[in-house]
C-alpha cells in the first residue's frame, strides 16, 4: 500500500469518531430543556452552564478535527 | 481555480519566523500578541481619561461588559471573596483570548502585512505554542496557590494518599484492601492534572486552527456565500471557547481550594 493511500485512509478513520460527541451533546441539550422546562424562571442560568458544557462535550470532536487536518 | 474558488494559503501548524533577536525567534504571532497589547493598553489610557461618576455611553458599555464577567465568575466561585481574588486573572484571560480568537476576523487585512514574503500578523491562538503556554501557566498557579494555602505536605497528600490506606487497614483487612484502591486513585489524579493542561490547550487551539483551515478550505469550495456563514460560526465559537478557557481555570483554582459551602450572594 502506498504511503498516500494510508495516509487518506488515516484521514478518513480519524471521521468516525465525532458521532459519540453528537450524541453526548444531544444528551446534554436534551436535559436542559427539560430542566427549563421545569423551572421555567432559571431559563438564562440553565442556558449559559449548557452553552459551557457544549463546548466541553465538542472538545474531543474538536481533536479529531485537528488530526484530521495534521495528517 | 475557476471564477467561483479563491487560492488561499492553508496555515501551518508551526508559526513562521520572521527574525530573530538574539537566539531567539520572534513569530507571527507574537507580532500579534504585541499588536492585542498595544490595543488594549490604548483602550485603558483612553477610558482613563474620561472615567466619571456618571458614565456616559462609552464607559456604560464597559461597565456591563465588567458585570457580565463578574456574574459568570459569581457563578463559578459562589463566595465574594474568591470573586475578588480571581477576576483580575480570569477577566484579563477570557479578554485576551476573546481579542486573539477574533482579531483575525475583524481587522480583515490583517493578513495582508507581509514583510520579505511572509505574512506578519496570525491569530495568536491558532499557535498551539500560545494556548499551552496559558494552559500551562494557570494549572502551575493553581498547583503553586495550593501549596501555598495547604503547605507541600498536604498538598502531596492529595496524590499519594497514605493517610487512607493506613486508615483503611486500622478498620481490618477488607477496608485495607478499599484503601490500596483508594491510593492508587489519588496516583491517577497525577495523570488528570496532565491531562487538563492538554484538554485546556488542545480545545483553544483546535478550535482555532481547524477554524482558520475550514475557512480556506471553504474558499476553495465556493468563495460566495458559504465562508460567511462559516466566519459567523466563527466569530460566535471565538466568545464561547474564550468563556469556556476562563471558566474552567475558574473550576479548577475552586477545586484546588476545597469547595466552600455555596453561601448566597446578598445583592
Amino acid at each position: 500500500m502506498d504511503p498516500e493511500v494510508a495516509r487518506l485512509l488515516a484521514k478518513g478513520i480519524c471521521t468516525t469518531s465525532m458521532w459519540g460527541s453528537a450524541i453526548g451533546e444531544g444528551y446534554l441539550i436534551g436535559k436542559a430543556l427539560e430542566a427549563i422546562g421545569r423551572n421555567p424562571e432559571m431559563e438564562g442560568s440553565i442556558f449559559s452552564k449548557m452553552i459551557i458544557g457544549v463546548a466541553m462535550a465538542e472538545s474531543t470532536a474538536i481533536y479529531a478535527f485537528v488530526a484530521f487536518f495534521i495528517i | 481555480m475557476s471564477w467561483i474558488q479563491v487560492a488561499a494559503e492553508k496555515p501551518s501548524v508551526a508559526p513562521t519566523t520572521l527574525f530573530n533577536i538574539g537566539p531567539m525567534p520572534v513569530t507571527d504571532s507574537m507580532m500579534t500578541v504585541w499588536l492585542i497589547l498595544i490595543i488594549v493598553i490604548l483602550f485603558c489610557v483612553v477610558l482613563n481619561k474620561k472615567i466619571s461618576l456618571f458614565p456616559k455611553t462609552f464607559q456604560n458599555i464597559v461597565e456591563v461588559v465588567y458585570e457580565m464577567l463578574e456574574n459568570l465568575l459569581n457563578q463559578i466561585t459562589s463566595s465574594k471573596f474568591y470573586t475578588a481574588k480571581l477576576f483580575p486573572l480570569i477577566a484579563s484571560l477570557i479578554i485576551f483570548i476573546a481579542l486573539s480568537n477574533l482579531i483575525g476576523t475583524f481587522i480583515p487585512f490583517l493578513g495582508s502585512f507581509s514583510f520579505a514574503g511572509k505574512s506578519i500578523f496570525r491569530s495568536p491562538t491558532s499557535d498551539f505554542n500560545t494556548t499551552v503556554a496559558l494552559a500551562l501557566s494557570m494549572i502551575l498557579l493553581i498547583q503553586f496557590q495550593s501549596i501555598y494555602r495547604f503547605g507541600i505536605l498536604k498538598h502531596l497528600s492529595n496524590y499519594f494518599k497514605f493517610h487512607e490506606i493506613i486508615g483503611g487497614f486500622k478498620n481490618g483487612i477488607g477496608e485495607g484492601f478499599l484503601g490500596i484502591i483508594n491510593f492508587g486513585i489519588g496516583l491517577l489524579d497525577i495523570i488528570s492534572e496532565v491531562a487538563r493542561v492538554i484538554s485546556l490547550s488542545m480545545r483553544l487551539f483546535g478550535n482555532m486552527f481547524a477554524g482558520e483551515m475550514l475557512a480556506v478550505v471553504l474558499l476553495g469550495g465556493f468563495a460566495y456565500v458559504l465562508p460567511a456563514t462559516w466566519m459567523t460560526m466563527s466569530i460566535l465559537s471565538g466568545f464561547i471557547q474564550a468563556m469556556v478557557f476562563g471558566s474552567l481555570t475558574a473550576a479548577y483554582y475552586m477545586l484546588a481550594m476545597g469547595g466552600e459551602e455555596p453561601r448566597e450572594i446578598k445583592e
